[in-house]
């Protein structure tokens, strides 16, 4: 009897580490932001490439940006090497979160060449930046500390 | 222990009774959004719910409030740093926000055939048990749950703006920026 729990014990495991490593295996496709929380009960045996067992209350922001194989120029010697390159991104978030239920998701992102042009804008950068961070942005132009207004390019 | 079985069953049964629906068709709550470039759809169930949208598979059985925001296909995509350069207070930024909004529409007037590939973004709130087999998501959950998730295509090249509140979806707004200059 001992055995036999031990054997489905094993079994379990063996399955469990099996779909995480699958999930680990699979190349992500996507820039993926997210919020998560849970009250209770969850278990995610390869949530993301990690396993997860919650019982409780737990709250989870976070930011997965993919890696690729990018091969690089051939050396001397002909050979060619790859390496390992995060995709490129520029971006703003916030997240605010009010008690358990209330959350509000605000995100600004650029991927791909966008992104490594607007790294290069200062004007840009900060609009997107106030767009996101200040929430007044809409409504009227911040001030600076010296009571001088400010516009979005960061002219005065 | 048969007592327990039977409520067990009782119970799972008082759960199931009230209805189902797939992907928000059947017995649910359903309320859409639109926007210049996107497109909302709000799906309130209690019972079983299952869902088939890529990203968001899976199935909840008790109460489900799932909202997906999906890109409209052929929109054409706001101009970024036009107005900064122009030294516009204003920028493209409020014009943007005023243009993505997310207005509650008619469903009949709802747009869902020109919506574009797969949703880009989705909250979904759940009460009960939930089971979720998405490619980035593989779990079971009972209880209370809430996730809300962005996913941006590794292929795409421009700027992505999501502004989006799951309580009040018609104060949320999307949209997309390309970088001509």
């Amino acid at each position: 009897m001992k055995c036999t729990r031990e054997r489905r014990a094993v079994a379990a495991m063996s399955a469990s580490v099996t779909l995480a490593l699958m999930t680990m295996a699979c190349q992500a496709t996507h820039v993926v932001y997210v919020h998560d929380t849970v009250l209770g009960l969850d278990l995610a045996p390869a949530a993301e490439g990690s396993a997860r067992f919650t019982f409780g209350f737990d709250r989870q922001v976070y930011a997965i940006v993919p890696c690729f194989d990018e091969p690089t120029q051939p050396d001397a010697s002909g050979k060619s090497t790859g390496s390992i390159e995060a995709a490129s991104v520029a971006a703003f978030s916030r997240v605010h979160t009010s008690g358990v239920d209330d959350i509000e998701f605000h995100h600004v992102i650029a991927t791909g060449a966008p992104a490594q042009e607007i790294a290069k804008d200062a004007a840009v950068l900060e609009q997107l930046r106030r767009s996101v961070v200040d929430p007044a942005f809409d409504r009227e132009p911040a001030r600076s500390a010296g009571g001088s207004t400010e516009t979005p390019n960061g002219e005065r | 222990m048969h007592a327990g079985v039977l409520m067990s069953v009782a119970i799972a049964a008082c759960t199931l009774l009230p209805g189902c629906a797939v992907n928000g068709h059947g017995l649910a709550w359903v309320d859409w959004f639109e926007g210049e470039q996107g497109c909302a759809k709000r799906m309130r169930t209690f019972g079983v719910h299952l869902i088939t949208e890529a990203g968001v598979e899976g199935c909840v059985i008790g109460w489900s409030d799932l909202l997906v925001c999906y890109p409209i296909a052929g929109a054409d995509p706001f101009v970024l740093g036009g107005a900064a350069r122009r030294g516009d207070p204003s920028g493209d930024v409020e014009e943007w926000l005023a243009r993505g909004k997310l207005l509650p529409i008619d469903e009949t007037a709802a747009s869902p055939t020109s919506r574009e590939g797969g949703p880009i973004a989705y909250g979904h709130t759940t009460i009960g048990v939930s089971l979720t087999t998405s490619p980035r998501r593989f779990g079971v959950s009972v209880g209370y749950r809430r996730r809300i998730e962005l996913a941006i295509p590794l292929d795409f090249d421009g700027v992505t703006l999501i502004d989006l509140d799951t309580d009040a979806p018609g104060t949320s707004a999307y949209g997309v920026w390309e970088t001509k200059r």
